[in-house]
């Protein structure tokens, strides 16, 4: 590149917007909405910039605490900059969502934009100690978010967000403190070639004996609370819900996404053969979080509790994928399948971000055109006073269903096709959370568009010129994913290869 | 030229208290110019340190005949902790702006204590370190005692008896070294090489650790810390929590591991999985930060939080110290500084900010009082500090306990899990102790009214502003950029480990 | 079926419906991967089977519906089992070929009752209906070429074409000849109902609330067209010229009217059409040119009252369906829930409370024990103080004569130790 860090200055390009943003007042919400424009740009541009062999790029390097293998490290490769292009979209669909705060706007849109860096900063990392900094502290601004402009419950649900992920985080930090203890490093690329040739078994043990299996559970555990993997979800329902609907956008867009690309730039390349020792037990609890959590889907009656366990049960998806890749001695037809796993999970965690966030958005248009009623029965026959409404958002819905032809479907086919012969119990059963998800989608259809027209919301008024302008892309996204999804996958591809190709089971 | 941080504060404190009465602005210029002329020297002198390494400032035969140094020598450790104590120093005079009473003698014992608090990071010899220790006792009785709140007598009596108690064991312990070697010399460096037998070292070594660790509130001995911070006024508080209890642990370090490492071999047997006074005292401390957790957990007075948050932290520092290696004692050290600032923000925002303005620490009270909106500048604060005190990166204490974990998976796992839990319980607390202080959900009832009353509670000074971002300011730099402090403490720390007290 | 009428007549004669037959028609190399020396396979016999008691179930449903566009719609189910035991018995082209000349009538059947419902001002009872070959001929035209064509009225009509085409497979099937006379008594069933449907809905007088009326040519053009194709579609697949057959299997095609002469082949159309004619006059007797009131019943439920209840309530296979299906999906969302807000999130919260027990333990411990045990000792030894300081009694007396005493016992000592 021409010596411009690029990536560092898009983390700190939020930052700037937070600050500007935190003193306008009135104007907050445009102030960050051009911030999440440039990010997007920036973005976008870092997309267009990495290496064709799917290796890191545009990487930056500089010495920060060479006594404790602290080095200031970053770069992308096809993973990493899907996450950050993913975050930007997210984060301006959550701005644009949020146009009527009237609280403390300044504060509002600035905590958004300082997330929004705490995001790129986590996809960029490549050194333990940067990564785990922007891990945490995004949870700050997460926390406040829910805490200050949330529903009736948001005290304990954004009390139990923060000290449940804490614990999972402590957990991690402890286990790769021993990681470091036992290498030296704490760089995320020497520790994987040391799993990778089989020298960080032993460098563990020559140290803590057999303390592996354990640290892979640590660090397991971070992530595990963070996607979620079920049983460790139980603080997402309430936090989706009371959050204000723009801030789960981010939440679920976003944030759970971390976990998720933990796994696969952490936990699989160094504690890959761990792993694999555990990987009936860890398909077990991601095929249980794909089924139950679309069951658990279609007992809920506000809207976006359906929709947070709806998360769940997509997020399972992409950990069913994860864990069953992870097989030791691959043969060359495991390969093509382990390929197409980690592609669709990779895929499916952009288009989930997408659809599920704009699912969010929809979510909020109808508690500002309600005032706040969000529950699944107390609407009906809305399609009638606004058709467009109802159109876009039965898009998102079939989109979250996995309707072939939208963007849902391909990360969740790939998914199958690789898992099916890697693990066909768990593909098997995972197949009933499809069918139940799209009971449970169309439901809501049914129960919110369909159906006669109550009284009172005869009048319930159509989309805005602006609000349909704002949709349009991401609409056009879905549509545009859908049909060709070449134009993430001819990127990302490389980037598994090269990725499977350095793991070791 | 640091050793002139020490003569200043005592000549300041002097003139202070023979300043005309009744004239506070004066006073507490004078005192503000005293301690940040202090902390200029700190500043000069730590800066001046990356490039030598330990260096004698003072060495002047006090008492020849028994071999008494008045020997003043700074090294990494010890420049790190004068410039905490610059720092804490000078924050601490302005989070006393509002004092009223007797101005003048505030201001002299605060001074005096700190001058007698650079004499002990400074000294060399073990005489002189023990009559700055002493010195540094007498007035913060006197401070706690006539400034103090709740119970001030009860509290000042009681960390007053804790502190000699733990002085007199190490009394004890270096007076029997001193006549063991030979009565030639008392400087630390002689008794250090003076060849003790291991089975002398063996019961002077924890008589002395022991002694240093009372006063740096190591459990069971820890339960002076919170009853004398909750009952000492504000600036009192942040350099007792910040500043003193940092002089048990130097202690620790300097004195009892420095001189007596032989004394923390194993025994040869175990009792109940104890092997050595290593795992006694690491083990205690590892408790100590759970048990410290947990009673913070627990409290219903803001300040009684703030105050077990200090045994919880110097817990580590003291875990740290046990692992024996270099990155663990690296973290023991950097805890210290660490520590000392968040702990002196976190005093300050609780008793300066919260306190003086609502008079009530009783959480179930502050709780109907909406303090983010009507105290923001408090609330976003104790958010700071809260989330530094926690561990979270990007802030000093993240780095330290980093460190002392590390150096803790060296040596036993279990203190790493235990220490773990810890963390998390640490986290509870706080953010706990930030919902109901500052961010309540409660509206509160008509009854309240009378008890809260909406009366204005008074804008944020600009002394307590300046005073939140020194100390602010100095966790954030350090946590960002730990080799300010790596770089002088790694060297100080591997030649203390390698043997010699300097 | 409950779609408007075009909607249903893509979907559900033609597109929709007929996924399923494409699908396997599509994947027939799989289906028929490991074939035993015969050609059967496990897969291809359960298709078999499932579609012979398919086209039997839904024929029976048929006959006792009373919404002209329901019958149809069972109608269609019931086709689609000939069309699966086409597939397995006889291969991809027969199964094909009924699906495409299925596609054709049943589609017209649709227009044409569409057709009679917007004649009849939207009414779908068939019992309602009635003598409208008078009022809509050009509409009872159409419909019963469709209809001759579903039952399969031989030579004419393309239906009986593809489906004879399906009865020859299944003579000549291998495992058994027990589908073969399954789909020979679903033809009897077809015809039956559909003359029912036909005598009901043209035949007898109008039972209707308003006068009904022939619709307008949009309608009725389609009609036509569509009852062309119904009858001439079946060209393209006779024994005597298999284009279709030879178009899917790429080969050459000849026209040799001496292979419609084999005596096996001849045997059976003539059977089929007999089962057909014997259908259609079945129906014709219990239904030809009467005209019950729409509240009596019917004439076949007089005569078997519980077996036509149910038949009417569509053998409660939706019943069935709700009561296992539905039920257990409604009862596990419950316990999904349950177990997520009890258990779950009830571990949290006990993790949370131990905690909070532990804490206020550990605070009671600290105060009462560590601390007060701290307070205990001085208190001690200021009591001791105060005993001991009463040595320090501050009385002159008291120290005079203790001073005393002290002297006697020190001269004492001295004066023993210099005894000589």
């Amino acid at each position: 590149m021409n010596g411009i860090p690029i990536l560092t200055l898009l983390t700190v390009l939020p930052l700037a917007g937070a600050a500007v943003a935190l003193f306008s007042g009135k104007q907050a919400r445009g102030v960050a909405l051009l911030s999440g424009l440039a990010s997007l740009a920036v973005a976008l541009f870092v997309w267009t910039q990495l290496p064709a062999d799917g290796s890191i790029g545009l990487v930056e390097r500089a010495a920060w605490v060479p006594s404790l293998g602290i080095e200031y490290h970053v770069g992308v490769d096809g993973l990493g900059a899907l996450m950050l292009v993913l975050s930007a979209i997210v984060t301006l669909m959550a701005v644009d969502a949020a146009h009527r705060v009237h609280h403390m706007p300044g504060f509002f849109y600035g905590l958004i934009l300082m997330l929004q860096s705490g995001l790129f900063g986590a996809f960029t990392a490549l050194n333990f100690f940067h990564w785990f900094l922007f891990w945490e502290l995004s949870l700050i601004p997460a926390f406040f978010l829910i805490k200050l402009w949330g529903g009736p419950r948001r005290g304990p649900a954004a009390t139990q967000f923060f000290v449940y992920t804490m614990a999972g985080s402590a957990a991690l930090l402890v286990s790769f403190l021993a990681i470091f203890f036992s290498t030296g490093s704490m760089d995320f690329g020497y520790l994987a070639t040391l799993a990778q040739t089989g020298a960080l078994t032993p460098m563990v043990e020559s140290h803590l004996g057999s303390a592996m299996p354990w640290l892979a559970a640590g660090v397991l555990a971070g992530f595990a609370v963070k996607v979620p993997l079920m049983p460790f979800h139980t603080w997402l329902p309430e936090a989706y819900a009371e959050a204000p609907s723009p801030v789960t956008m981010l939440l679920t867009g976003a944030m759970s996404k971390m976990g998720l690309y933990g796994l696969l730039r952490i936990a699989l390349p160094i504690f890959g053969v761990q792993i694999a020792a555990m990987r009936t037990p860890l398909l077990v609890l991601a095929t249980i979080t794909v089924v139950m959590g679309a069951w658990a889907a279609a007992a809920q009656t506000d809207l976006k509790r359906v929709f947070a366990y709806s998360s769940v049960n997509h997020l399972g998806y992409c950990m069913l994928a994860i864990f069953a890749l992870a097989v030791p001695a691959a043969g060359a037809a495991q390969r093509a399948s382990q390929a197409a796993a980690l592609n669709g999970a990779i895929l499916q965690i952009f288009n989930h971000g997408i659809t599920a966030a704009a699912l969010f958005w929809f979510v909020a248009m109808i508690q500002f055109r309600t005032n706040g009623l969000r529950g699944i029965n107390d609407f009906g026959g809305l399609r009638k006073p606004a058709p467009i409404f109802a159109g876009l958002m039965g898009i998102a819905l079939f989109s979250s269903l996995g309707l072939p032809g939208l963007n849902g479907f391909v990360g969740e086919f790939l998914i199958f096709r690789g898992v099916f012969p890697l693990a066909w119990v768990a593909a098997s059963v995972s197949i009933l959370g499809l069918l139940v998800t799209a009971v449970v989608l169309l439901t809501v259809i049914q129960k919110v568009f369909a159906g006669p027209t109550p009284e009172r919301w005869a009048k319930f008024p159509d989309l805005h010129p602006s609000e349909r302008m704002a949709l349009t892309p991401v609409i056009v996204l879905m549509f545009l994913l859908g049909l060709a999804p070449q134009l993430i996958v001819d990127t990302i591809n490389p980037t598994v290869m090269n990725l499977l190709a350095h793991w070791r089971f | 030229m640091l050793a002139w941080s020490i003569y200043i504060s005592f000549a300041g404190a002097l003139i202070v208290a023979l300043l005309p009465t009744g004239k506070f602005a004066l006073v507490r210029w004078f005192a503000l110019a005293v301690a940040a002329v202090g902390l200029a020297i700190d500043v000069a002198g730590y800066a001046a340190g990356f490039a030598q390494g330990p260096r004698t400032l003072v060495d002047a035969a006090w008492i020849p005949a028994m071999g008494i140094h008045f020997l003043l020598v700074a090294d990494g450790i010890s420049r790190v902790l004068v410039l905490l104590t610059g720092i804490v120093a000078v924050a601490g005079v302005l989070f006393s702006w509002n004092v009223e009473t007797r101005v003048n003698h505030f201001f002299a014992f605060y001074l005096a204590l700190i001058g007698g608090v650079y004499g002990v990071f400074l000294s060399a010899d073990f005489f002189l370190f023990f009559v700055f220790y002493e010195i540094a006792i007498v007035p913060k009785y006197f401070l706690i005692a006539i400034w103090g709140s709740t119970r001030r007598e009860y509290g000042a009596m009681k960390l007053v008896l804790y502190s000699f108690v733990g002085s007199s064991m190490v009394l004890v312990g270096l007076l029997a070294a001193y006549t063991s070697s030979g009565s030639h010399s008392t400087t630390l460096v002689a008794l250090a090489h003076a060849g003790l037998p291991a089975s002398f070292q063996m019961w002077c070594f924890p008589l002395v650790f022991t002694g240093f660790a009372i006063l740096a509130g190591m459990w069971p001995f820890h339960t002076w810390a919170p009853t004398g911070h909750v009952a000492a006024p504000t600036a009192a508080s942040m350099l007792l929590a910040g500043v003193v209890m940092k002089l048990g642990a130097y202690g620790c370090l300097r004195v009892a591991i420095g001189l007596f490492p032989l004394g923390l071999a194993p025994w040869g047997f175990s009792i109940i999985g104890l092997g050595s006074w290593r795992d006694v005292f690491a083990w205690l401390a590892v408790i100590g930060i759970v048990y410290g957790a947990l009673v913070a957990l627990a409290q219903t007075d803001f300040k009684f939080v703030i105050g077990y948050s200090s045994v919880i932290h110097m817990g580590f520092v003291l875990l740290g110290l046990m692992t024996l290696n270099q990155i663990g004692v690296d973290g023991a050290v950097m805890q210290m500084f660490s520590h000392g600032v968040i702990a002196g923000l976190l005093f300050a925002i609780v008793g300066r900010m919260v306190y003086d303005r609502t008079h009530t620490r009783q959480l179930a009270e502050l709780e109907l009082m909406h303090l983010s909106r009507r105290l923001p500048f408090a609330a976003w604060a104790f958010v700071f500090a809260g989330v530094a005190a926690m561990g979270m990166p990007g802030f000093s204490g993240f780095v330290s306990e980093l460190q002392i974990l590390v150096g803790a998976w060296r040596v036993n796992p279990w203190w790493v899990a235990i220490a773990g839990i810890g963390i998390v319980i640490s986290v509870a607390y706080i953010w706990r102790a930030l919902q109901k202080a500052f961010f309540t959900d409660k509206l509160p009832t008509p009854e309240d009214h009378p008890k809260t009353g909406w009366h204005s509670l008074g804008a944020i000074t600009w002394p307590e502003i300046a005073g939140t971002v020194l100390l602010g300011a100095s966790t954030l730099a350090v946590g960002i950029y730990p080799r300010i402090l790596l770089d002088q403490i790694e060297p100080a720390v591997k030649a203390l480990l390698a043997g010699g007290a300097q | 079926m409950e779609g408007p009428t075009p909607v249903s007549a893509l979907i559900h004669a033609a597109t929709m419906v007929a996924a399923g037959v494409f699908l396997v028609a599509r994947v027939y190399p799989l289906m028929q991967a490991g074939a035993q020396p015969g050609g059967t396979t496990v897969a291809l016999t359960v298709i078999v089977w499932v579609g012979a008691a398919t086209a039997v179930f839904a024929a029976l449903i048929a006959i006792a519906q009373n919404d002209i566009k329901r019958i149809l719609a069972y109608s269609t189910i019931s086709q689609l089992g000939y069309m699966m035991a086409g597939l397995g018995m006889g291969g991809v082209a027969v199964g094909m070929f009924h699906l495409i000349t299925h596609a054709f009538f049943k589609s017209l059947l649709f227009m044409g009752a569409g057709s009679v419902i917007h004649g009849c001002r939207d009414e779908q009872d068939i019992r309602r209906m009635g003598g409208l070959k008078v009022d809509m001929p050009l509409t009872f035209i159409t419909y019963a070429i469709g209809m001759l064509a579903l039952c399969g009225f031989p030579l004419l009509f393309s239906g009986f074409w593809s489906k004879d085409g399906i009865l020859e497979a299944a003579h000549g099937w291998s495992i058994s000849r027990a589908p073969f006379y399954l789909l020979l008594f679903g033809v009897l069933l077809t015809a039956f109902y559909m003359t029912r449907q036909v005598c009901y809905v043209f035949f007898g007088y109008w039972r209707g609330r308003q006068t009904a009326h022939e619709s307008p040519k949009t309608m009725t053009l389609p009609l036509v067209i569509l009852a062309l194709f119904a009858m001439a579609l079946g060209a393209i697949g006779t024994p005597a010229w298999p284009w279709f057959h030879a178009f899917l299997e790429d080969r050459a095609v000849v026209f040799d009217l001496r292979a419609m002469a084999d005596p096996r082949l001849l045997a059976l159309m003539t059977a089929s059409s007999i089962v057909v004619i014997f259908g259609l006059m079945l129906g014709w007797r219990f239904y030809g040119d009467r005209s019950p009131k729409p509240e009596a019943p019917d004439a076949l439920e007089k005569i078997a009252p519980t077996l036509w209840a149910g038949l009417r309530d569509r053998l409660y296979v939706d019943e069935l369906y709700g009561a296992t299906v539905v039920a257990f999906y409604n009862w596990w969302a419950r316990v999904a829930d349950w177990l997520d807000r009890c258990i779950w999130g009830g571990m949290v919260a006990a993790v949370a409370a131990l905690f909070g027990l532990w804490a206020r333990f550990s605070r009671f411990f600290d105060r009462a024990w560590i601390d007060g045990g701290f307070d205990k000792g001085c208190e001690e030894l200021s009591t001791g103080g105060g005993l001991l300081s009463r040595v320090e009694g501050g009385r002159a007396q008291n120290y005079l004569r203790i001073l005393a005493a002290g002297v006697v016992a020190l001269v004492a000592i001295l004066l023993w130790s210099v005894r000589p």
